[in-house]
């Protein structure tokens, strides 16, 4: 009888350490929600620096004039990463280029698509299968008149107890023909990580 | 039975241990000296045995550069210097170190980047092969001055 009562115990033992065991979820967050996983440059930071260096040019009185009668044409040159970590600054070009595109004050000329745009014209003019009278023709592409280009740098200190990290992102605006810097800005983010006494 | 243990025991030493590479922690802010930004000329992939060969043959040439100075240094009683050599930062257990203890066998994976920097200067970089960034030639680079002393090739983007 004890055996039967310890076998049947053991096995209600295992059925409720089985139900604690660690299990994988996957759930659907806030893609704007604070993220504070690391101290390392994350989400969160990648859209307060597109938001306001976006909100900072289209508020500019400068630009402002560039943009009264006409969309100017922008080239975006890569950030320069300064930083210690490998971050896809070209997420954060993508973001900046993507709102200023939406305000539709400005039109952009993608670098990064060049070749394939190439490839495309030269398919139509060469390849035969395409209409003569309708297919794109080299040559009319139209020039970048400024270039958007800028760094991301960081200073990082730590001591055993805590660490700090400031990143500053600055980005500018040249006129391409008369090399003038039209506007620029900076954005400063500081992020600190340190030890907390939880208490009751 | 204990032959076959041993035996076993071996083969698992060797094949942890035979090939060693690092991954690094990319995503990491640490404090920076420097950055510099250039494009990749040429890749070698080499060994620590190539390494120990060349500094028996009295640091020649390796990959075309001359290796001195820092590497030298790194191996004790290098001979010869160049500025523009840098050993990169080396995770995979560092070599001066460890050269004597391991076993004969035991093969570093290392990476020789020949970088072209904007300004026109040529470095010759070595540092840890490491499977989540493979360099090719024209790859866009940053090299990144860390604050600790150590220097590392990471891709623009």
């Amino acid at each position: 009888m004890n055996k039967l009562i310890l076998a049947a115990g053991i096995s209600l033992t295992l059925v409720v350490l089985s139900g604690c065991t660690n299990k994988s979820v996957v759930r659907y967050g806030d893609a704007n929600a604070v993220e504070t996983t690391d101290i390392n440059f994350g989400s969160t930071d990648l859209q307060k620096v597109a938001g306001q260096m976006t909100d900072s040019l289209l508020v500019s009185p400068v630009v402002g004039t560039l943009t009264a009668n006409t969309r100017p044409i922008i080239f975006v040159e890569n950030i320069k990463n300064k930083t210690s970590e490998h971050i896809d600054t070209e997420s954060i070009t993508d973001s900046i280029s993507t709102k200023l595109l939406r305000s539709g004050k400005f039109r952009f000329v993608d670098m990064g698509r060049v070749e394939a745009a190439r490839q495309q014209i030269d398919f139509q003019q060469n390849s035969g299968m395409v209409d003569d009278s309708k297919s794109m023709q080299f040559g009319k592409q139209v020039g970048a008149q400024y270039m958007l280009y800028g760094n991301l740098a960081s200073i990082v200190k730590s001591n055993k107890d805590q660490s700090d990290v400031y990143y500053k992102f600055t980005l500018r605006l040249m006129d391409l023909e008369s090399g003038l810097i039209e506007w620029a800005d900076e954005t400063e983010i500081r992020k600190t990580k340190g030890k907390e006494f939880i208490s009751w | 039975m204990k032959n076959f243990i041993l035996i076993s025991l071996t083969l698992l030493t060797l094949s942890f241990s035979y090939s060693t590479h690092a991954n690094y922690d990319r995503n990491q802010a640490i404090p920076v000296d420097k950055v510099l930004f250039g494009q990749v000329v040429s890749v070698r992939n080499i060994t620590q045995e190539e390494l120990v060969i060349d500094k028996n043959s009295g640091w020649k040439t390796f990959g075309g550069a001359l290796i001195g100075g820092v590497i030298g240094n790194q191996f004790g009683g290098g001979s010869g210097r160049d500025a523009a050599t840098i050993l990169g930062a080396v995770l995979g257990g560092s070599i001066a170190n460890n050269r004597n203890n391991q076993p004969k066998k035991v093969v570093t994976r290392l990476v020789e980047l020949m970088i072209s920097i904007d300004n026109g200067e040529q470095f010759m970089v070595i540092q840890d092969f490491d499977q989540q960034m493979i360099f090719h030639s024209s790859d866009k680079i940053r090299l990144i001055y860390l604050a600790n002393g150590s220097v590392r090739i990471d891709k623009q983007f």
